[in-house]
């Protein structure tokens, strides 16, 4: 059974939604690119008593000075920009997205594999005396903070391990599996909630009744029936959830120390807590992660779409 | 509450976190003012420098200034809270008038809660407010902690007017609306009397879920090392350049030690990381609670 089936009414809609998204997304962009440009320098001024006091209010000049700079950089070399090491940003942007996004699908498509068959199962076990263990296990790890999750992950991957199993590594299996199960863990959570919601959702419907009254055996009225609707319903949700990965990338990359177009863009903004963030500012990365980033939310928001549709089509 | 044991459990873990802070402070082993002992004798006259182990003295141990740890926990448990309300109420004082102007899912306001959503989606909120939060204008700015308060507060302000916007474009769908709208009744009548008592319950529900991503932002900015607030001294002297970040709050005590963390002794880190659990845990809770509550009261109204 196909989900994303193409609607072949669906086009010219279809294609007005996303020219419209695609507006908001450039616009949107452009504020990325606004916030990114603004000028990271500062004044220093000594006192008679050798006091070093910074000024860094913000210099509305510089920040003119730094967008037409910027601007006129791009069209001319057509370049997003260096990075700190001289190289062209877009390489190096690119290297560092094709380390997140397997990660980003295979978290996603375990989120969707693991999560419906846990939905199913919640919803199963909701009428009996183990719904604590169903819905109860589901909300229990919605609730619980990400970072505490990973932190006691490294935690226990470092220091109780007989299976030799490298935390950090950027090459071999560990490096997908480790991070993808890492990011996996709420979406997996998510996708159960929304599917045992959606299936109690269908429960009692006039097409669920007559299917019954006709004598059709349970598993087909839940096979067929139920979980064809239902399942539809829960791939509606594949934008927001997309975009939570994105989100959660980037402490999954900070705590093992991989270059990931998350971390990788964190590095570009170069943020130190005491000469905030200096010299070595990538605006380059920092525009282009947020351009693969917002290719990355546009096919999950067609996809979210076509489902939706779908849906409604029923 | 009768028959709802998970509002009753979150009602007491919520009654435990608000004695931790107003009481917290004034119980006869908490160090309210945080002296670092700079060393210790031990019986047998041998000297002891810190960090302390687990004790009697310091029942989670110490830093390596000799602060107890558990002290810097419930006395930086006010501070985390306050600003985990302030960025929350904020978020819905903004979210909900914005929600409410964009019920019809179009015209200027709709536009901008799209944009605000999606510009948080391509570039990820904690990105986001790295980004903001490394500006010279907030490092070098005496009021660093409003500044930050203001970027916690901007990134989830479209999820929140998104989630109104729903609620409310479903309420007016409602024939009770709809009779209060042929009535002619003022916009701020029909707000107040029809609107509001409808998408309070969920609100309710909602603003204690948000409490709880508040905590658990608060601390992933403190693992990525982000400060919220600065001692009020501007500087260092001759040729030390320095910036004193003095927040007692939680993600505060998690970035003091994230060189800890490189290496390997994750008990600083897990010490404050527990106590937002239990925070999250308990806004969930509680809000998984009202929800029970909300739900039952709706069914046995209708």
């Amino acid at each position: 059974m196909s989900i994303i089936a193409l609607d072949e009414r669906s086009p010219p809609i279809l294609l007005k939604s996303m020219f419209r998204s695609f507006l908001i997304a450039l616009s949107v962009f452009v504020v990325v690119a606004l916030v990114v440009l603004i000028p990271r320098d500062f004044t220093v001024s000594v006192t008679p008593q050798y006091w070093i006091v910074p000024d860094g209010s913000l210099n509305w000049q510089a920040y003119g000075e730094n967008i037409r700079g910027y601007v006129h950089s791009a069209i001319e070399h057509r370049t997003l920009g260096v990075t700190r090491y001289g190289e062209p940003a877009e390489p190096v942007v690119w290297a560092a997205f094709k380390i997140s996004l397997p990660v980003i699908l295979g978290a996603l498509l375990a989120g969707f594999v693991l999560g419906i068959p846990k939905g199913m199962l919640d919803y199963a076990l909701s009428r009996t005396r183990f719904a604590l263990l169903g819905g109860g296990t589901t909300w229990l790890m919605q609730a619980l903070p990400d970072f505490f999750l990973l932190l006691l992950a490294r935690w226990y991957v470092i220091h109780y391990q007989g299976s030799h199993i490298r935390f950090f590594a950027q090459t071999g299996w560990e490096s997908f599996v480790i991070p993808t199960v890492l990011a996996s863990i709420y979406p997996i959570f998510y996708v159960a909630r929304v599917t045992s919601s959606s299936i109690a959702g269908q429960e009692g419907l006039m097409y669920v009744k007559t299917a019954r009254a006709k004598g059709m055996p349970e598993s087909i009225v839940f096979g067929r029936h139920i979980m064809s609707n239902s399942l539809a319903r829960v791939f509606t949700h594949i934008m927001p959830l997309g975009v939570y990965i994105l989100s959660s990338l980037l402490l999954i990359e900070y705590l093992r120390n991989v270059p990931g177009a998350s971390y990788r863009a964190f590095q570009a903004i170069d943020y130190n807590k005491v000469t905030a963030s200096g010299g070595n500012v990538e605006p380059g990365v920092l525009i282009g992660t947020a351009f693969c980033f917002m290719l990355l939310v546009l096919v999950f928001q067609a996809v979210g779409y076509l489902a939706r549709r779908r849906v409604s089509a029923r | 509450m009768r028959k709802n044991p998970i509002l009753r459990i979150g009602a007491g873990m919520f009654a435990v976190l608000l004695i931790l802070v107003f009481a917290g402070p004034y119980l006869p082993f908490i160090d309210r003012h945080l002296t670092a002992v700079s060393h210790r004798w031990s019986a047998d006259k041998h000297l002891i420098l810190p960090p302390y182990d687990y004790s009697s003295q310091n029942l989670l141990g110490s830093n390596k200034q000799g602060v107890d740890n558990l002290s810097r926990v419930v006395v930086g448990a006010r501070p985390t809270l306050g600003i985990v309300l302030c960025v929350s109420a904020l978020r819905y004082a903004i979210g909900i008038p914005l929600g409410l102007m964009a019920r019809a899912r179009r015209g200027p306001v709709h536009t901008l809660l799209t944009g605000m959503n999606r510009l948080f989606a391509y570039m990820p909120p904690l990105l986001m407010i790295a980004m903001l939060a490394g500006l010279p204008l907030v490092v070098y700015s005496s009021s660093r902690l409003f500044w930050m308060i203001l970027f916690m507060t901007l990134v989830e302000i479209g999820r929140v007017g998104y989630i109104v916007q729903r609620q409310t474009a479903a309420i007016a769908a409602e024939s009770y609306v709809e009779a209060g709208n042929a009535l002619g009744l003022k916009p701020w009548r029909l707000f107040r009397a029809y609107y509001l008592p409808a998408l309070l319950p969920e609100l309710a529900v909602n603003f204690c879920l948000d409490l709880g991503k508040v905590m658990m932002l608060l601390g992933q900015l403190g693992l990525l090392g982000i400060y919220l607030n600065v001692s009020p001294e501007q500087l260092g002297t001759v040729g030390q350049f320095g910036r004193g970040y003095t927040g007692s709050d939680w993600g505060a005590m998690i970035s003091d030690h994230l060189y800890d963390l490189f290496v390997s002794k994750f008990r600083y880190v897990l010490i404050p990381s527990f106590a937002i659990l239990y925070v999250v845990l308990t806004f969930n809770v509680l809000g998984e609670g009202l929800r029970r509550k909300f739900n039952a009261v709706g069914r046995a109204g209708s």
